[in-house]
């Protein structure tokens, strides 16, 4: 904000508008069409007009009255030209460059052997990061798109509420206590080596007390949120924060295609990535570039990471005693265990459950609708749903031929044949179980398409996950964006080394541990 | 000959050789001293990157770490007063948040100084953010002689 008329809104409101409206008419059909992204063109023209127009109208007043006039101009119409850059990147990454990066990978395949752009997850998410830190390294990102970065910190929060919609309850149930688990045990584990590391190197108290909470829960978060407490000097930052974005951008760009090529499933990548990875930000960002369009694997690293977020104030009360012992009484601050609660609990946390419950209670789900494991379903009796005569008949011969001990499955088919359709997600269980009691491929592929009939995941669900994208995908660019040479470079001294160490066990012992020891899917 | 002299320091090594040569010229011409301390703004980029915090907590770090700072800072200027009241050299101190190029110039121009006296880098040794002075930028800009020690 520099009480200065400025033309940008303007010029990328304007952008974005006509980039809408040379959408609607048609002219970039053939171009879309080409890249697969033709069904496409009616959702992003609408995102690039709305807010093109919002951009545009703010832009018109930036040009006309300077931008700080106003009381709340900071928060309006300061960030409305970094916005309309981000969402234009959005569109360009999505719907133009990662089209192109597939057709690459595909059309160099036979000379490399391998797809690259699958391989290293060259996706409209990771394209972000790299568009993000290509430009703030290489162009620096001018003055008057700023206060639009750092929307990003918004905007991540507001994608993970929304991601608090799309889980069921037999999900929530099942990650939560793995994560429970595994975060509880990493994260005491990673503080107290660090802090006995700490020790072996001789660092002084306030570093390791970054280090130890930076390195055991969420990187530079955390690092941030016990500063105070141990009474960081500058010095300690510069040395932890430097090293936290170091080590967890490498790992941004490492964990995708080594879980790709070890052939991890969702649960497996999203624990790994939520436990080994430091910063949270890059907990996202690696589930996103490993899976950009199912979201199961960000559905798991992300309650890995709240899990972490929750465990932040327990940290700090911990590591607020540590530094007690041995200090002399006037350099320590007394300790208010209530206020650190109150005061480190992330709100967004509770944004995130409010969603869940409205999802649980059906508030977004009409009639019939049910989030059964991490499939949708709608039993509601339908023709379309029903099974064709010969396949009913081919599963009364199994029936018949006495192969199903289970009395539960057995039964369940039984209803299947009077109902000619799956009635409810539980005889859908039991359905799909039916298939361990044959080898029959075709029999077992009918017990998959009775339960493909009743899949149907509700239009109000399509549409917030659609959101839920766009939050990611704008606030992983501007978090790109902040990833910046000029701070990975403060990284040195011992805090490199403990960092490194550190970073490496965390990551290669929860790789180990997710892959060998986490074989259920849900 | 030189009236006002400028010395910005971190209190580093090459500094400290660049604050006794500053102090030393000032005694033989009777100048004025400037000694400044530069907060580097850059450092509040070093938090970009965060984001789950809420907001209090961010500003209680940098409350806590502008504090830090300053601290440093004050300890900095407190030993180059020291020096220079034995030399019997009037000085003035100069705490400045910033860009360390542009604030230097900036207290160049506001000051008339006459005189602009730097440290070099020592290597393995290091302010608490680390940062490259450009040189470059400060010769083309300012309006007084530079003298690098």
């Amino acid at each position: 904000m520099n009480n200065q008329k400025s033309i940008a809104g303007l010029l990328i409101g304007g952008g974005l508008v006509l980039y809408a409206i040379i959408l609607k008419i048609g002219y970039l059909n053939d171009v879309l069409k080409y890249l697969g992204q033709a069904k496409t063109i009616d959702v992003h023209s609408g995102v690039a007009l709305w807010v093109g127009m919002l951009v545009l109208l703010i832009g018109i007043l930036n040009f006309i009255v300077p931008v700080g006039k106003f009381k709340h101009d900071s928060i309006v119409r300061a960030p409305a030209p970094g916005i309309g850059i981000i969402i234009l990147l959005c569109i360009l990454n999505r719907y133009y460059l990662e089209p192109i990066f597939k057709i690459w990978g595909k059309a160099l395949q036979p000379a490399l052997g391998f797809d690259f752009a699958t391989i290293f997850g060259f996706n409209y998410i990771l394209l972000g990061i790299l568009i993000g830190i290509l430009w703030v390294n290489i162009i620096k990102i001018p003055a008057w798109m700023l206060p639009g970065v750092k929307t990003g910190r918004l905007i991540l929060k507001m994608g993970i509420i929304t991601l608090g919609a799309m889980y069921s309850i037999t999900e929530l149930r099942y990650m939560g206590s793995l994560s429970i688990t595994m975060v509880f045990a990493f994260v005491m584990g990673t503080v107290f080596f660090v802090l006995w590391f700490g020790k072996i190197f001789k660092t002084e108290k306030p570093l390791t007390g970054v280090l130890a909470s930076g390195l055991g829960v969420c990187g530079v978060s955390a690092a941030v949120a016990v500063a105070p407490v141990v009474k960081a000097r500058g010095i300690d930052m510069a040395y932890s924060i430097g090293m936290l974005l170091l080590v967890g951008v490498v790992g941004l760009f490492v964990f995708p295609p080594v879980g790709k090529a070890v052939g991890m499933n969702e649960i497996q990548f999203g624990a790994w990535a939520g436990t080994g990875l430091l910063n949270s930000a890059q907990v996202a960002a690696a589930a996103l570039v490993f899976d950009p369009h199912t979201i199961e694997t960000l559905k798991v690293a992300e309650i890995f990471n709240i899990t972490r977020v929750l465990i932040l104030p327990l940290i700090v009360i911990v590591l607020a005693l540590w530094f007690a012992k041995g200090e002399a009484a006037e350099n320590v601050e007394k300790l208010n265990v209530g206020k650190i609660l109150i005061d480190k609990f992330p709100i967004f946390v509770i944004g995130f459950i409010f969603m869940f419950t409205l999802m649980s209670v059906g508030f977004f789900t009409p009639k019939g609708f049910e989030l059964h494991g991490k499939n949708w379903y709608n039993v509601t009796p339908s023709e379309k749903k029903q099974l064709k005569k010969e396949e009913l008949a081919k599963i009364k011969d199994f029936v018949d031929s006495g192969a199903v001990t289970s009395p539960m499955v057995k039964e369940a088919l039984e209803k299947l044949l009077v109902d000619k359709q799956i009635t409810s997600t539980t005889q859908a269980d039991y359905v799909l179980k039916a298939q361990d009691f044959t080898k029959d491929k075709e029999l077992k592929k009918l017990f998959k398409d009775a339960d493909k009939k009743v899949h149907g995941k509700p239009i109000t669900i399509e549409i917030m996950r659609e959101y839920m994208l766009w939050f990611f995908a704008y606030g992983l660019i501007a978090l790109g964006m902040q990833i910046t040479w000029q701070t990975m470079k403060q990284a040195g001294g011992k805090a490199a080394v403990i960092g490194a160490i550190t970073g490496f066990l965390k990551a290669f012992l929860a790789f180990w541990v997710c892959l060998y020891l986490l074989k259920e899917t849900i | 000959m030189f009236k006002k002299i400028l010395i910005a320091t971190h209190g580093t090594t090459g500094a400290k050789k660049a604050e006794q040569l500053a102090i030393e010229i000032a005694s033989q011409h009777g100048s004025e001293l400037f000694a400044m301390y530069v907060i580097n703004s850059n450092w509040s980029s070093l938090t970009g990157i965060e984001w789950l915090n809420a907001s209090h907590t961010r500003m209680k770090f940098y409350n806590h770490m502008e504090k830090d700072f300053y601290q440093k800072a004050k300890q900095v200027l407190e030993d180059i007063n020291r020096a220079a009241s034995q030399k019997q050299v009037k000085i003035n101190n100069i705490i400045s948040v910033g860009i360390p190029e542009e604030a230097i110039i900036e207290e160049c121009a506001k000051n008339h100084i006459e005189l602009l006296v730097l440290g070099r880098g020592v290597k393995g040794e290091r302010a608490e953010y680390k940062y490259t002075l450009q040189l470059n930028k400060i010769k083309n800009k300012a309006s007084c002689p530079i003298l690098l020690v």
